[in-house]
């Protein structure tokens, strides 16, 4: 009995306050209407603000990936064109080095054709002086042999150039004696001549081409002493050096090979000395 | 046969049916004639006619059709060779010979046991100049017998002219991308087996070994092969491009281009260290190597003067200079070099009017000599004898390997079928005596 007294007196209250609500007035759910159009206004602006915010957000990105693309175009650009000249200035240098290459060949090719012209001049000249040296004879024949031992001689042999063409005919022909004494008497007849070194470059050639290296070696060191200067110099001490290479004497041919990259860098044999001083497994 | 040695079998034919019937042998009378007497005595420029006398015994018609064949193909003999007939027994009428254009007659007797009896006839002496038992190898017919039968051709053609001929030779050649080889009479045409990509061949002096380039998906690679039992060895071990090898006459250097920006020239020992030292400088392209037959000088194409010419330098790379200088053909091209066997020429291909053509350069006067005209003709390759070339020329409607005499101007077709080119004559492979 006591417990069920305690269980209206809690309900009771409990039951007021539950249906005091069914009880709100229609004011008060027209207050609860406005409330709600309030925050359903609210939240609506909110969102349009947020949409607001996206919206010039994504302009923003759109804005910063366009700047990042027009810049990205730029560095592209940029690098075609540093690329196009590296291209250019690598091209450009290959073709002053070709030009350079061709330069040299034909000089080459013309120092060739101005020492066969200079062979030839001599032997104008001489043919010249011979002509003049003769007595006027009307009497003989043009070109009738004039008598012997008569003032007619030539007043001098071959020159220089002469001496060295023949030479270089006949080393061709492949006979190098021939070859080595047409050299040797352009060395004793004109030894201050710009052919010399030529000519003693040439006498160690017939001496290699005869198989006789050991003659060849001293006239190429020969080469190198009396004409340190020349363009043979290099070549004659690349020929020493691969010659002791063949033989086996590598540190004495090491040696040569960096005399001649140290003294004559620029040359042909320079090039090729470094290569085999940088020789290494393929 | 060609029709040219056709005209002259047919032309004694009916003459040499009478040798049987004159019975008394005539003594030579008339005195030799002035001449260079290498052997037998003709005179200067002439080719000296050779009878070849009807011969039975096994294999007989195959051995005198080679004989004959090897001996025309040679270029310094023409060869009197009757279509049948029986064999010459007795003495010899030598003043009928000598009538029938023959300044020589050779018997030759093929033997049951492999061996080809041969005797050589001086008509002009009315003796017996040269005779001889040399053995045949191998089984009849097979590739063996016949390079050991053109081996006797080429001794009989040293017996007549005092110059061993090369029909005992094979050219290497690059037919679709692989190689093959053929004899020199164009016998043999068969595919270098176990090669996959072959391109570029070089002989070894020896004969028993080559070298080539190999195609592969890193670039090309020089391999050079043993023969005989096929073992490969990959030469450059360097990426990029490797290619056209060369072998000193010594057969001790190999040499080849390489290189990947430029292309340079360089020396390799062909056995032991494998250093390889470098023979042309400048930064250009410089390939296709040609020994002189000295060793000492190589003949190579460069593009130092921005197009492709023939340079010559010293083996060791000094001394490099222009061989063919202008005032040839178009100053376009000039490239396949080849330094003829006997050192006095080089053979190069050159453009002139668009096509190319092949040229000589005499290394004496540096003279030129044009040697085609018809059609496009390059990859000049020397025989061992310096007077034949091996070409490729597309004058039969495809691309295809041609001989040149280079004396004579006479030119005959080597290969048929697919595609031929880049061909290498081999030294002689076999030397009978």
């Amino acid at each position: 009995m006591i417990a069920s007294r305690a269980v209206r007196a809690l309900c009771a209250p409990v039951v007021i306050l539950t249906a005091g609500a069914c009880f709100a007035t229609r004011g008060d759910v027209r207050v609860l209407q406005s409330d709600l159009q309030v925050v359903r206004g609210d939240l609506h602006a909110t969102r349009g603000e947020m949409m607001a915010r996206d919206s010039a957000f994504a302009r923003t990105l759109a804005d910063v990936a366009a700047s990042l693309a027009v810049v990205n175009d730029t560095v592209q650009s940029m690098h075609a064109t540093t690329m196009r000249l590296r291209g250019d200035v690598r091209e450009d240098l290959q073709a002053i080095r070709q030009q350079l290459i061709t330069i040299q060949e034909r000089t080459g090719e013309s120092a060739r054709r101005i020492q066969e012209m200079r062979a030839q001049l001599e032997e104008d000249a001489r043919e010249r002086a011979a002509a003049d040296l003769q007595p006027r004879d009307t009497t003989r024949p043009p070109g009738t042999t004039p008598p012997a031992g008569g003032a007619s001689a030539a007043p001098a042999g071959p020159g220089p150039a002469q001496l060295y063409q023949l030479a270089q005919d006949q080393f061709r022909r492949g006979s190098a004696g021939s070859a080595r004494a047409a050299y040797s008497e352009l060395l004793t007849k004109f030894p201050t001549s710009d052919l010399a070194a030529d000519a003693l470059y040439g006498v160690a050639e017939t001496w290699a081409a005869e198989g006789n290296g050991v003659a060849a070696d001293s006239v190429y060191a020969l080469v190198v002493e009396r004409f340190p200067r020349s363009e043979r110099a290099p070549t004659a001490l690349y020929k020493r050096a691969t010659a002791l290479r063949v033989v086996g004497q590598t540190e004495q041919a090491r040696a040569l090979f960096q005399q001649i990259v140290d003294k004559y860098p620029k040359s042909d044999a320079a090039l090729l000395a470094e290569g085999f001083l940088g020789a290494r497994r393929p | 046969m060609t029709s040219h040695a056709l005209t002259t079998a047919r032309l004694p034919l009916a003459i040499a049916c009478l040798i049987a019937l004159l019975a008394p042998a005539v003594h030579a009378q008339d005195p030799a004639p002035q001449g260079v007497r290498i052997g037998l005595t003709y005179s200067s420029g002439t080719r000296p006619g050779l009878y070849i006398l009807p011969m039975q015994g096994p294999d007989a018609d195959s051995i005198k059709a080679i004989i004959s064949r090897d001996l025309d193909y040679g270029d310094r003999i023409t060869v009197i060779a009757p279509d049948s007939g029986q064999p010459t027994v007795g003495t010899l009428n030598y003043p009928l010979f000598a009538r029938l254009g023959a300044a020589a007659i050779l018997q030759v007797t093929p033997s049951a046991g492999g061996t080809l009896r041969l005797v050589l006839h001086e008509v002009a002496a009315a003796r017996v100049l040269q005779s001889a038992d040399l053995p045949l190898r191998g089984a009849p017919l097979s590739p063996e017998w016949r390079m050991s039968l053109h081996g006797i051709a080429d001794e009989i053609e040293r017996w007549v002219t005092g110059a061993r001929g090369v029909s005992a030779t094979r050219i290497l050649f690059t037919r679709e991308g692989t190689l093959w080889q053929v004899d020199a009479d164009g016998a043999n045409a068969q595919r270098v087996p176990g090669v996959v990509s072959g391109l570029d061949p070089a002989w070894h002096p020896s004969g028993q070994q080559m070298a080539y380039m190999e195609m592969l998906d890193d670039g090309t690679h020089v391999v050079l092969r043993d023969i005989e039992s096929g073992r490969s060895r990959r030469v450059s071990s360097t990426g990029g491009t490797n290619m056209s090898p060369a072998f000193s006459p010594d057969g001790k250097t190999m040499v080849y281009a390489s290189g990947e920006d430029g292309v340079d020239l360089f020396a390799l020992p062909v056995e032991g260290s494998d250093r390889r030292i470098r023979i042309t400088v400048g930064g250009s392209t410089n390939a296709q190597p040609s020994f002189s037959p000295d060793g000492r000088r190589i003949a190579f194409t460069s593009f130092r003067l921005g197009r492709p010419e023939i340079y010559i330098t010293d083996a060791d790379g000094t001394n490099a200079e222009l061989l063919t200088t202008s005032g040839f053909g178009d100053q376009l091209y000039r490239s396949d070099p080849s330094w003829s066997p006997d050192g006095r020429f080089v053979a190069f291909s050159t453009q002139i009017e668009g096509r190319f053509q092949i040229a000589t350069i005499s290394l004496r006067d540096r003279s030129v000599k044009q040697h085609t005209i018809d059609a496009v003709n390059e990859d000049p390759s020397w025989a061992p004898d310096a007077r034949h070339l091996v070409f490729t020329s597309s004058r039969s409607g495809s691309k295809q390997l041609w001989v040149l005499d280079t004396e004579s101007g006479r030119m005959r077709q080597l290969t048929r079928g697919p595609a031929a080119r880049m061909a290498a004559w081999s030294p002689r492979l076999v030397i009978t005596r």
